[in-house]
């Protein structure tokens, strides 16, 4: 069977058609490909966080007469840097997909904005961790200064290079698990989704 | 959201082309459910990008474009088992004389060949089988037509035998 007899008995086919009400419940649905479901994720991630950071910033306000409030001002810093991270990684997600583009570049944003999204994603989720060790040294400090002539307070009971090698130890003894913790997330979250938009194009590249 | 007639008008736009879409489902879908899903999220996406649609190229190219960017980079999960092409769903008013048991059989052998190709190869021959020019292609998938040409030769080749060895 030759491939244009082929050509000839495909443009033939009879194909299952819809009715018009049909078609016009369909306008209703919502999208399910992937962009739209991180769209839909981002949310739920920004009312989860708003709830309970919002619960967390109440409770410190007023627990132990107000005595704690500093972690109250924390999570709020907090919680607004997560605001801007959202409005990037939304705005990152926006950029993410031009379905009316040729396939070849719109697998080519998607590759691009993909990688921007999750490196920006592994670094806000690392920086997290030295951020929240640095606020709770500092309330240490100013909280409980009798008990601050540790190594890691500038005392006179140690060299300043001492108390700066003792921080050094504890950010990369809680920093770098988190990295791991977050680069292995990540992939496992969009790793293969990148891997198979790369070798997609890579397909349309080679002659 | 749009207004009622440019429901109708959509609408319309679609019937005209819907068996195109439901080409490309047949290709792309594992299944009969997951046609039904890639159905649908084609005509989302293309009802989502139709007021931005300004006419600069062919209505059915901006289709195209759309159905294959989103049956391609959907990235819906596969099966392990090849579907093949389910001649029981033609609607029995249309299978007339013209479109007879032979056929069939020679359009299922089709299907089944095209469905062992990778996404980018399916695009290919969907494109030539609706005898798509060069330009058009390139129009569509952004591959140069040196290029086109090269990849066109290597997967008729690949269809052959693929035919040949069922």
């Amino acid at each position: 069977m030759e491939l244009d007899q082929l050509k000839k008995i495909w443009q033939q086919e009879p194909s299952a058609t819809k009715e018009d009400q049909q078609l016009l419940q369909l306008l209703r649905k919502r999208s399910n490909n992937p962009i739209a479901r991180m769209k839909r994720n981002l949310l739920f991630e920004l009312i989860a966080i708003v709830a309970l950071y919002g619960a967390t910033i109440v409770y410190y306000a007023y627990a132990f007469h107000g005595t704690m409030s500093e972690i109250s001002w924390f999570m709020v810093v907090i919680a607004l840097s997560f605001l801007l991270y959202y409005y990037m990684k939304n705005r990152l997600l926006n950029k993410m997909e031009c379905v009316a583009c040729q396939v070849k570049s719109n697998l080519q944003r998607q590759v691009n904005t993909l990688e921007k999204y999750v490196k920006f994603y592994l670094i806000a989720g690392t920086a997290l961790a030295p951020i929240t060790i640095i606020f709770f040294g500092w309330l240490f400090y100013i909280k409980f200064p009798a008990k601050t002539n540790s190594i890691f307070y500038l005392s006179g009971n140690y060299a300043w290079w001492q108390t700066t090698l003792a921080w050094l130890v504890f950010f990369i003894v809680f920093t770098v698990p988190v990295y791991y913790v977050n680069k292995w997330y990540v992939k496992r979250l969009y790793g293969r989704h990148i891997q198979k938009l790369k070798e997609l194009l890579n397909e349309m590249d080679e002659a | 959201m749009q207004s009622n007639e440019q429901q109708q008008e959509f609408v319309q736009l679609l019937n005209q082309h819907q068996a195109l879409i439901h080409k490309v489902c047949n290709l792309y879908g594992h299944g009969h459910t997951d046609r039904e899903d890639l159905f649908q999220e084609i005509v989302v996406q293309l009802w989502k990008a139709y007021p931005k649609f300004r006419g600069e190229s062919k209505f059915s190219t901006w289709l195209y474009r759309i159905a294959l960017n989103t049956a391609i980079s959907g990235l819906r999960k596969r099966k392990n088992h090849i579907a093949s092409f389910e001649p029981e769903n033609i609607p029995t008013d249309i299978q007339d004389e013209v479109y007879n048991a032979e056929k069939e059989v020679q359009l299922e052998q089709l299907y089944d060949a095209i469905r062992q190709l990778s996404e980018i190869e399916k695009a290919l021959v969907m494109l030539y089988l609706e005898d798509k020019s060069y330009d058009e292609m390139e129009e569509i998938l952004g591959i140069n037509q040196n290029n086109l040409r090269v990849k066109m030769n290597r997967v008729k080749e690949k269809i052959r035998k693929l035919i040949k060895s069922e």
